[in-house]
């Protein structure tokens, strides 16, 4: 899985192109972690390129947001594909995390 | 006195053509037509008995007079009376003819009343000298004859006074006899007809039955059992034979040369009837036996054709195709001898005719050339062999079916399976003969290729770095099983958690141990199997997550079998011999 990052103002902004799974989740937990831990809290999650997402790759997810939130940020997402959009919606992660239908909305809420 | 006996004869063969008529109405009759089948009853034979005792009269009527006697036929009815249906009719007959005779007095009145009992009595006796069967034409003149010739010797016996029974004798024994014999032999033919025409129509039923026969052995050598191969879902097979009215000539057959080879042929004999489909019978025999000793298509037509051409006599020939595909590479390799060109429908839709080979009918001549081509069937593929009744059906005008409709019915159900294509096909020849009657067999042999098998298994080691070769078997399986994305997706989802689960918390020891996944599509539903040597744990078990925590509460686990439960329509676990063994179910509502 390729991370592309990018800041926008205060946002960082997590392109992911490819699959999250349990063997790419890692990748994704340890950049967000050393994201946070260099003062980051703000963050998009562009998924546009996500092919595939497993509980792993939900559980890192999930991990981000309540550090970020814990941290007094935020972590959303953004351009969720329709087979990774189910899953979310089977984990109810719909509840629990805002998703937005482009990346400039998603910047926009911050 | 030459003018006498002239217009005597006159008259005479006038009546003969009353007895013509009478002859050809009583043997038309149903009475007659029992008593000729050997069925005698009481009804039948007063039938026959009133029928001939009034022919009897009518020759006594219709004679003519000569010097005070009459020259006639009287005795014809008791003779045939006696002769068709024994000595109670005849005597029957004979006594109503006799009693009206002496009735009427004469000269001739005894003698003739008598010579009528004994031609009913002899002719009674005769049948039962030949146990019912009729005595032909020949054997009823002779009688006949000697009949008439007693007949004048008992009136010189028994005419009072002698010297006019001499005169009498003298006029009227030359045309007597005559008009008789040729009576008798008038309705002897008629009868022996009638005898001849019963034959030749049991004959006709006969052969009629063992053409029936003959047609059942042809559709029995054809296989007819659907699906042939349940076990094989590399591909999928459905073959008619539909014949037409007359035994035919065409075959079709496919067989296993090995694990690997599937054969295929279909052939159409020139001609019909049973020479046809006997020549059929030999060809097919032969394309079997060749087939078993090499696989190339092009050497077994080369030495079927050799075979055939060497004990042919009859100068029928064959047009033949035959095909060998290689079930796991899809390479179908082919051979044709002069048939109509297969179509193969591309799964995208695309439909073109193979190729010709090199190559004629089979049967026409020895060392004829024959070559081979190839082609490759990729997933999804259809392959149509038919034989010339499809498209030379012809609808009441004489209209054909012809290829272009095929294709049309081809363009349409190209997707179909092999069944319902070949069904759908016949369907559509049918409605375009209207009824007009099938003038040559139809023969369809459908072949629909998958590449690889519906069945898909694994052995992994209980490693996480296994989940890439789950995921590349799942895509290959989808893909050549057609499934659609969302499938593969939540098949891959499925498969990732559950082998997860194992990996993480299945084992207690640091071995190595294998996971077993399999995989098969059945009648539109997935199922999926995994099976592990781990301690035992029902993942079905395992508590739902709270959806409606907020971010805060929701824990880090505990979603994998929950998206498993969501995605998959039925799961079922089961701990025998030490194994779990945990079997998801999908139904896929069409194909991508």
């Amino acid at each position: 899985m390729q991370i592309t990052e990018n800041k926008r103002g205060k946002v960082t902004v997590l392109e992911l192109d490819g699959r999250l799974d349990t063997g790419t989740s890692a990748e994704l937990d340890k950049r967000l972690m050393s994201l946070l831990n260099s003062g980051e809290k703000y963050f998009v999650l562009d998924l546009a390129r996500l092919t595939y997402v497993s509980s792993a790759g939900l559980r890192v997810l999930l991990m981000g947001a309540k550090k970020s939130a814990a941290a007094g940020g935020r972590m959303v997402l953004a351009n969720l594909q329709d087979l990774v959009q189910e899953v979310f919606d089977i984990a109810g992660f719909t509840k629990i995390f805002s998703i937005y239908a482009s990346q400039d909305e998603a910047i926009n809420c911050f | 006195m030459t003018e006498e006996i002239v217009n005597t004869l006159i008259a005479l063969i006038k009546s003969m053509c009353v007895v013509m008529v009478v002859a050809y109405l009583m043997t038309r009759s149903r009475f007659y037509q029992e008593i000729l089948d050997k069925k005698i009853t009481r009804y039948n034979l007063i039938g026959l008995i009133i029928t001939c005792g009034l022919f009897s009269i009518y020759g006594t009527l219709g004679g003519i007079s000569i010097a005070g006697a009459y020259a006639n036929i009287r005795d014809l009815g008791p003779a045939i009376a006696g002769l068709v249906g024994g000595p109670v009719a005849g005597f029957g007959a004979a006594l109503i003819g006799a009693t009206h005779r002496y009735t009427l007095g004469g000269i001739t009145a005894l003698p003739c009343a008598v010579s009528t009992i004994i031609a009913g009595l002899a002719g009674g006796a005769i049948y039962k000298l030949k146990k019912g069967e009729f005595i032909g034409v020949r054997g009823a003149v002779l009688f006949t004859f000697s009949l008439e010739v007693l007949h004048m010797g008992l009136t010189l016996l028994l005419g009072r006074p002698y010297d006019q029974a001499v005169i009498v004798v003298k006029q009227v024994a030359l045309p007597m006899i005559f008009t008789n014999t040729l009576g008798m032999a008038v309705f002897a033919f008629i009868i022996v007809n009638l005898i001849k025409e019963k034959t030749t129509e049991a004959e006709k039923e006969l052969i009629e039955g063992e053409l029936k026969v003959a047609r059942e052995i042809q559709m029995s050598i054809v296989p007819k059992m659907f699906p042939p191969f349940p076990d094989r879902s590399e591909f999928d097979i459905y073959a008619i034979l539909e014949p037409a009215k007359e035994v035919g000539g065409d075959f079709y057959d496919f067989f296993f040369l090995d694990d690997d080879h599937l054969c295929l042929t279909i052939g159409d004999v020139s001609g019909k009837g049973v020479p046809a489909s006997l020549f059929m019978a030999v060809t097919k025999t032969l394309i079997k036996a060749e087939a078993s000793r090499a696989f190339e298509p092009d050497l077994i037509l080369s030495t079927v054709n050799d075979k055939l051409c060497s004990d042919n006599d009859s100068g029928m020939f064959v047009t033949v195709f035959l095909g060998v595909l290689n079930v796991h590479s899809g390479f179908f390799d082919y051979c044709n001898g002069g048939h109509n060109s297969p179509y193969l429908v591309r799964s995208g839709g695309h439909i073109e005719p193979l190729p010709k080979t090199e190559g004629i009918a089979l049967g026409v001549m020895e060392g004829i050339p024959y070559s081979r081509k190839t082609i490759k069937l990729a997933a999804g593929d259809t392959l149509l062999l038919y034989t010339d009744g499809v498209t030379e059906a012809a609808d009441k005008e004489h209209r054909l079916f012809g290829e272009g409709l095929l294709e049309e019915v081809l363009r349409q159900a190209g997707s179909y399976g092999p069944k319902k294509l070949t069904l759908q096909l016949l369907d559509e020849i049918r409605r375009f003969a209207k009824g007009a009657e099938q003038s040559d067999d139809i023969t369809i042999l459908t072949l629909k290729y998958f590449l690889e098998s519906r069945e898909m298994s694994m052995q992994l080691k209980n490693d996480l770095s296994e989940i890439e070769s789950i995921n590349r078997h799942i895509e290959e399986f989808g893909e050549t099983n057609q499934l659609p994305p969302d499938v593969i997706f939540n098949l891959n989802l499925s498969l990732e958690e559950i082998f997860v689960n194992i990996v993480s918390y299945g084992y207690e020891d640091e071995n190595e141990h294998f996971v077993k996944i399999s995989m098969s599509l059945v009648d539109n539903e997935l199922v999926v199997k995994v099976e592990d040597d781990g301690r035992e744990f029902n993942p079905l078990e395992l508590p739902e997550p709270d959806l409606e925590q907020k971010l805060e509460e929701r824990p880090i686990g505990g979603l994998g079998i929950h998206l498993v439960r969501n995605l998959m329509d039925e799961l079922d676990y089961k701990r025998t011999h030490n194994k779990n063994i945990l079997t998801m179910k999908k139904k896929i509502n069409q194909r991508g």
